[in-house]
């Protein structure tokens, strides 16, 4: 009984959007829609009782449990949650691609290897297709210059 | 430093054999030719960095860096694309929850894509010893071409 009541409690100022647990979760219950600048993850109210896989696949560990009948059933809603998140457009092509927080984690665990610039690196602001693209600019540079003429 | 597939440009025909020979032997292709203004083709694929910013980022240790190698245990990976997000180069893929990139055909004496290459533009090599590498590869197509020409048959990229 107190198992099956149990509530998934998703926290919204640590997600970061990334939908590592809606691939984490074996029911498929976690579920994500992208519409144009928005991305929306759902959190199911109740889920099986001894399934932790998508609290551990959190790189942010924002996912918690918790069992109404340990006293704090007035705090808990027992509905589902939805998060929504905005999506950064890639500064080229415009498409949305990453939510901000996402961008902020990469660029902070990046600046502990690599000393970035204050502008935070510009491939952060391209999505990867246009990282691609651009590095592919630059490789043909010369050549392109030589088969000009 | 690690190895990588290279690209001699002045050589590449866009064939996109590479990308078969890839997508044959790792069932995806991880190599990517375009042609760049109408002028340029160039093959892109992991450029297997010193300091990989995939591995930086990955919260589950999915990706490791060990002994100027990038390993990669999907048992261990989330699925969350942080090292997509974080790749300068654009070239780490998530597929059905899978990081994908060019792991240069481990367990192969060559990759499959510079075996391929009918035109000798893709070479394996380690990045500080590139210069004399182009110096080398120069040199021999020098050779060849003043010497009397081989007989006909398999080729041997270099």
């Amino acid at each position: 009984m107190k198992e099956s009541t149990r509530t998934l409690a998703p926290e919204e100022e640590k997600c970061i959007g990334c939908r590592a647990c809606t691939s984490a979760c074996p029911e498929k219950l976690i579920t994500f829609s992208e519409e144009e600048k928005l991305r929306s993850i759902s959190f199911p109210a109740n889920c099986s009782s001894d399934c932790e896989l998508c609290a551990l696949a959190c790189p942010e560990k924002a996912i918690s449990f918790i069992f109404p009948d340990e006293g704090e059933k007035s705090r808990v809603s027992l509905e589902s949650q939805t998060l929504n998140f905005e999506l950064v457009p890639c500064q080229k092509c415009g498409t949305a691609f990453a939510t901000r927080r996402e961008l902020e984690k990469v660029r902070t665990a990046i600046s502990e290897k690599i000393p970035l610039p204050s502008t935070g690196g510009f491939w952060m602001e391209l999505c990867p297709g246009c990282r691609q693209a651009a590095f592919r600019e630059k490789q043909a540079k010369t050549i392109i210059q030589a088969r000009k003429f | 430093m690690p190895e990588a597939v290279y690209a001699d440009l002045s050589r590449c025909i866009a064939c996109h054999a590479c990308e078969l020979a890839c997508e044959r032997e790792n069932e995806s292709a991880k190599i990517f030719v375009q042609v760049v203004r109408g002028l340029a083709a160039v093959p892109v694929s992991c450029r297997q960095c010193e300091t990989p910013l995939c591995a930086a980022v990955c919260p589950g240790e999915a990706l490791n860096y060990r002994d100027s190698r990038l390993e990669y245990d999907a048992e261990k990976c989330t699925g969350c694309r942080l090292c997509v997000l974080a790749c300068p180069f654009g070239t780490a893929e998530l597929r059905a929850g899978v990081v994908e990139r060019c792991d240069l055909c481990q367990g192969k004496e060559i990759p499959a894509c510079v075996a391929t290459c009918p035109s000798g533009a893709l070479f394996c090599a380690e990045a500080e010893n590139l210069g004399e590498d182009i110096r080398t590869r120069r040199a021999e197509r020098i050779k060849k071409a003043l010497g009397n020409p081989e007989p006909a048959g398999r080729r041997v990229n270099r």
